[in-house]
C-alpha cells in the first residue's frame, strides 16, 4: 500500500481544527487495509467487519489525540479494531471464539468446503476454520508486513502468545489443506471408477 | 508448509469504497449532533429545574458565594476551611446543583 506522504499534516489538520476534509482523506486512504483486515478478523461476516471497520474510524477521529504518532497510523487503526471485535464478541458473550481450543480440526466443517479450499487454494475459505486471534496474527505477518514483536505491540498481547498464535494457525492451514487435498482426490478417484 | 506460506502472502482481494468514507463521515456528523442534542438538553433541564427549586435572588446569592470561593483560591485557604466550603456546599442541594451544572457546562463546552 503506497504511503500517505502528507499523513501527520492531515492528522494534525483534525486535531487542530477538526478539519472533517482532511480525515475523509484519511479514511479513503485507509478504508481498504482497515476493512480487509476486519474482513479478516470477523470472517466470514462481512457485514459485521464493515460495522467494525465504520466504528473504527468513529473510535479514531474521537481519540485522534491519543495517537502519540510513533508507529504507524495504520497499526493504531489495526488495535483499535481489534479492540472493537473483543468488545462485540464481549458484548454477545463470544469470547470462547477468540481463543478456547477446539481440540482438531472438525473434519465435517472442512470436508463441506473441501472443494472450494482445494480447487482454488482459496485462503479465505480456509481461513474461517481458524480462531480470531490466530487468523489475525498471520494476516498482520503475512499479508501486512508486521513482525511478530510490532503484532505483540498493537494488539497488546505477549510475544509469545503471537507467535504461539502464528504457529498454531499455520497447522492449522496445513492440515486443512491436506485434509481438503485427500477429500478431493477420494472424489475423483469414486467419480474415475464410476 | 511453504505452500501455506506462499499463500498466506497472497495479496488480499481488494475492497472497493462504495461510499465507505462517506458513511463515516456522515457517522461522525449524526453522532456529534446528536450528542450536541444531548448535551443542550440536559444543560436547559437542570437550569430549569435549578430555577423552579430557588428564587431569582436565592439564586443570585448562592453565586455569589459561589464566585466569592473561587475567587479566593485554595491556596490562601487552610484545609480545614476547604473542607468547611465543601460540607456547606454538598449540604445545600442548590449549590450542589450549581456545581454540577456549571461542570457539565465547562467540560461540554471543552468538548465541542
Amino acid at each position: 500500500m503506497n504511503s500517505l506522504t502528507n499523513e501527520s499534516e492531515l492528522i494534525a489538520k483534525v486535531l487542530i481544527s477538526n478539519d472533517q476534509h482532511a480525515f475523509s482523506q484519511l479514511v479513503k486512504h485507509y478504508q481498504q487495509a482497515v476493512r480487509q483486515y476486519c474482513r479478516r478478523l470477523c470472517a466470514p461476516d462481512i457485514n459485521l467487519a464493515d460495522d467494525i471497520a465504520q466504528e473504527t474510524f468513529m473510535q479514531a477521529y474521537r481519540k485522534l489525540k491519543l495517537f502519540s504518532g510513533k508507529g504507524k497510523f495504520q497499526g493504531w487503526l489495526f488495535r483499535i479494531a481489534y479492540f472493537q471485535f473483543l468488545q462485540y464478541l464481549r458484548k454477545f458473550k463470544k469470547a470462547q471464539s477468540l481463543t478456547s481450543e477446539d481440540g482438531n480440526i472438525n473434519d465435517i466443517e472442512v470436508i463441506g468446503h473441501a472443494q472450494q479450499v482445494a480447487d482454488n487454494r482459496d485462503i479465505e475459505a480456509a481461513m474461517v476454520h481458524l480462531k480470531a486471534n490466530e487468523r489475525i496474527c498471520l494476516t498482520m505477518q503475512y499479508s501486512f508486513g508486521y513482525s511478530q514483536t510490532e503484532i505483540s505491540e498493537i494488539l497488546q498481547m505477549p510475544l509469545g502468545s503471537v507467535k504461539s498464535y502464528s504457529k498454531r494457525g499455520k497447522d492449522k492451514l496445513t492440515e486443512i489443506f491436506q485434509l481438503a487435498e485427500n477429500r478431493t482426490e477420494q472424489t475423483a478417484n469414486i467419480n474415475g471408477a464410476a | 508448509m511453504n505452500n501455506v506460506d506462499h499463500l498466506l502472502s497472497l495479496p488480499l482481494k481488494k475492497v472497493k469504497d462504495d461510499q465507505f468514507s462517506v458513511q463515516v463521515l456522515k457517522r461522525i456528523n449524526h453522532y456529534y449532533r446528536w450528542r450536541s442534542l444531548v448535551l443542550k438538553s440536559l444543560s436547559l433541564a437542570l437550569f430549569l429545574l435549578f430555577i423552579a427549586v430557588s428564587s431569582p435572588v436565592l439564586l443570585l446569592a448562592k453565586l455569589y458565594t459561589l464566585s466569592e470561593f473561587f475567587a479566593l483560591k485554595f491556596t490562601y485557604l487552610s484545609q480545614v476551611d476547604i473542607n468547611t466550603v465543601l460540607s456547606q456546599i454538598t449540604q445545600q442541594p442548590i449549590l450542589a446543583l450549581v456545581f454540577i451544572l456549571s461542570l457539565i457546562m465547562i467540560f461540554g463546552l471543552q468538548e465541542n
